[in-house]
């Protein structure tokens, strides 16, 4: 039984080809068997020729499309590809793939863990190279302008031991005079099982590195600078003025200075302690010691307790320690005679 | 037209930054997208600024183009949000002088004296197509923008209810209320009611 109503609901989506084959037909069939449906149904068909014919009539002629590409040349000329989006094709002549940005993000973090790795091992490492190595080396030998050599003491001046303490390493490339009393001993610890090598060696003019001790932590090296700034300032105090016949000394600003260098200096120790970096537990255990006699120096103390203090200085040559400690290493570790 | 296999290629050759193959592209789908901006706007002054407007913001975003739709349908998409925010950024209220201009360029050629190198009948039928192309026209600008909009989407691109209803971000039944309403204005304006059908001469012309 036709139903009018029912019909016009669907004469839209017949209009518009929404309905299914089936339903389709069966509307079509419909409209054969009502008049005032039919009609409804050519009015909204006639309705969009309408409109069909109108955009038809109202479209441009075929000359005035080059005047539109000729002007939208002209505006693209003036607009530049999103920054983003340039920087995205570059990336993408690596073929990588920025529309997935877990796996780019994880390649991004394993590069960073790997550089990471890298200069952490390169930095513990450092540019070392012992004798034995050194002398293999075609680098050391045939550099034409050696480096001047920097030795610290390998025997405390007191005893004249000559056995290879861990403060007894070279750090290359730092431009202080060696020291006459330890020229001896620096090579033969460190090319005592190389015999062969330090003929080599000596033969060649060259002196051999003691092999070079752990480098130490930047931290380290920071505290190394400031402590050495400190003992240098305290070496050259002199008697401000005389109080009942004896020559007292202003050491205040040392004073204040050590006692903020002692808890770092404590830390350190006990850092390289725990790590078993025996060069810097020394260097460290003797300046904290010197830090410590500073630090509790009364304010206005008599030149003697101040000189004596600074005689310990010179005898464990702890200034130049510390310039060779807080100094940058430098590939260089052979001086002609 | 550009053949299937050379698409990929302009695509990329335009996302490297190539003007030339950009309008190539632009060339193949130029006249679909001005005509969408002229029954969208009424004006051709318009339709060009707007159908312009398009192309550019296509060739900004052309990076974004990662091929997982049709050319043509990603750029549709860029085409209804640039006519959304034209609807937003001006009223769409109908404007009397576009249509006294576009009139007046019909009936001008007369007073201008103009002679019209064609026969008489083809002479009248075109001034009668275009007076009913203005009829068109102003039934579309009665019409509000999102309901001319949709129906353009729908009679023109011949999109489906549910994809007019995701590109516009309403609902299906939505998109069909508005079209069935803007057949019912437009039926109106051209004096198609129900029963005139037979006399509709401007619908049965050719």
């Amino acid at each position: 039984m036709h139903n009018c109503e029912q019909t016009k609901e669907q004469l839209l989506d017949l209009v518009f080809d929404e309905l299914a084959p089936e339903v389709r037909s069966q509307v079509s069939a419909e409209l054969t068997q009502c008049q005032r449906c039919l009609a409804e149904y050519q009015t909204l068909t006639e309705t969009l020729r309408a409109v069909d014919q109108a955009g038809a009539a109202l479209m441009p002629a075929e000359s005035y499309w080059p005047e539109y590409e000729a002007k939208l040349q002209a505006n693209l000329a003036q607009v530049r590809p999103n920054p983003v989006r340039r920087f995205q094709h570059w990336l993408q002549g690596f073929n990588l793939a920025l529309w997935q940005p877990v796996p780019l993000a994880t390649a991004a973090v394993a590069l960073l863990v790997a550089l990471g790795w890298w200069w952490n091992a390169n930095r513990k490492q450092g540019p070392s190279l012992s004798a034995r190595d050194a002398g293999q080396s075609d680098i050391a030998f045939s550099s034409p302008t050696p480096l001047p050599t920097t030795v610290i003491p390998s025997a405390t001046p007191e005893t004249g031991n000559a056995s290879p303490k861990p403060s007894a390493t070279l750090q290359q490339g730092t431009p202080i005079r060696r020291n006459p009393k330890s020229r001896g001993a620096a090579p033969a610890q460190s090319v005592a099982s190389d015999t062969a090598a330090s003929e080599m060696m000596v033969a060649a003019n060259f002196i051999p590195a003691p092999t070079v001790g752990p480098v130490f932590e930047p931290e380290a090296a920071r505290h190394f600078e400031k402590a050495q700034m400190l003992l240098r300032s305290f070496r050259n105090v002199r008697p401000v003025k005389t109080v009942r016949g004896n020559q007292t000394m202003d050491v205040s600003y040392e004073k204040q200075w050590s006692r903020r260098l002692l808890y770092q200096n404590i830390l350190l120790r006990r850092d390289a302690e725990t790590k078993g970096n025996l060069p810097a537990q020394e260097v460290l255990g003797d300046l904290e010691t010197v830090l410590l006699d500073i630090a509790n120096l009364p304010e206005r103390p008599v030149a003697g307790t101040v000189r004596e203090i600074q005689a310990r200085l010179q005898r464990k040559e702890l200034v130049a320690a510390l310039q060779v400690y807080a100094a940058p290493p430098v590939l260089s570790v052979y001086q002609p005679h | 037209m550009i053949r299937e296999p050379e698409l990929p290629e302009l695509i990329a050759r335009a996302k490297k930054g190539d003007h030339e193959a950009f309008c190539l592209l632009t060339r193949a789908y130029q006249r679909r997208i001005y005509a969408l901006a002229l029954h969208y706007t009424r004006d051709p002054h318009e339709a060009e600024d707007l159908s312009q407007e398009v192309w550019l913001k296509a060739f900004r975003a052309l990076g974004g183009f990662r091929g997982e739709s049709g050319f043509y349908t990603w750029l549709r998409q860029i085409t209804i949000n640039t006519f959304l925010n034209h609807q937003r950024g001006r009223k769409t209220v109908f404007n009397e002088d576009k249509k006294a201009f576009r009139l007046g360029a019909v009936v001008s050629l007369d007073d201008l004296g103009i002679v019209v190198q064609e026969p008489q009948v083809v002479a009248e039928e075109r001034l009668h197509q275009q007076l009913m192309a203005e009829k068109v026209m102003q039934g579309l600008s009665e019409l509000p923008a999102q309901q001319r909009l949709i129906f353009l989407l729908k009679h023109r691109e011949g999109m489906t209810y549910e994809e007019i209803a995701e590109a516009c971000g309403i609902s299906a039944g939505t998109v069909k209320k508005a079209l069935f309403r803007a057949l019912q204005r437009l039926r109106e304006g051209l004096g198609l009611k129900l029963g005139e059908a037979e006399n509709a001469t401007y619908a049965t012309h050719k």
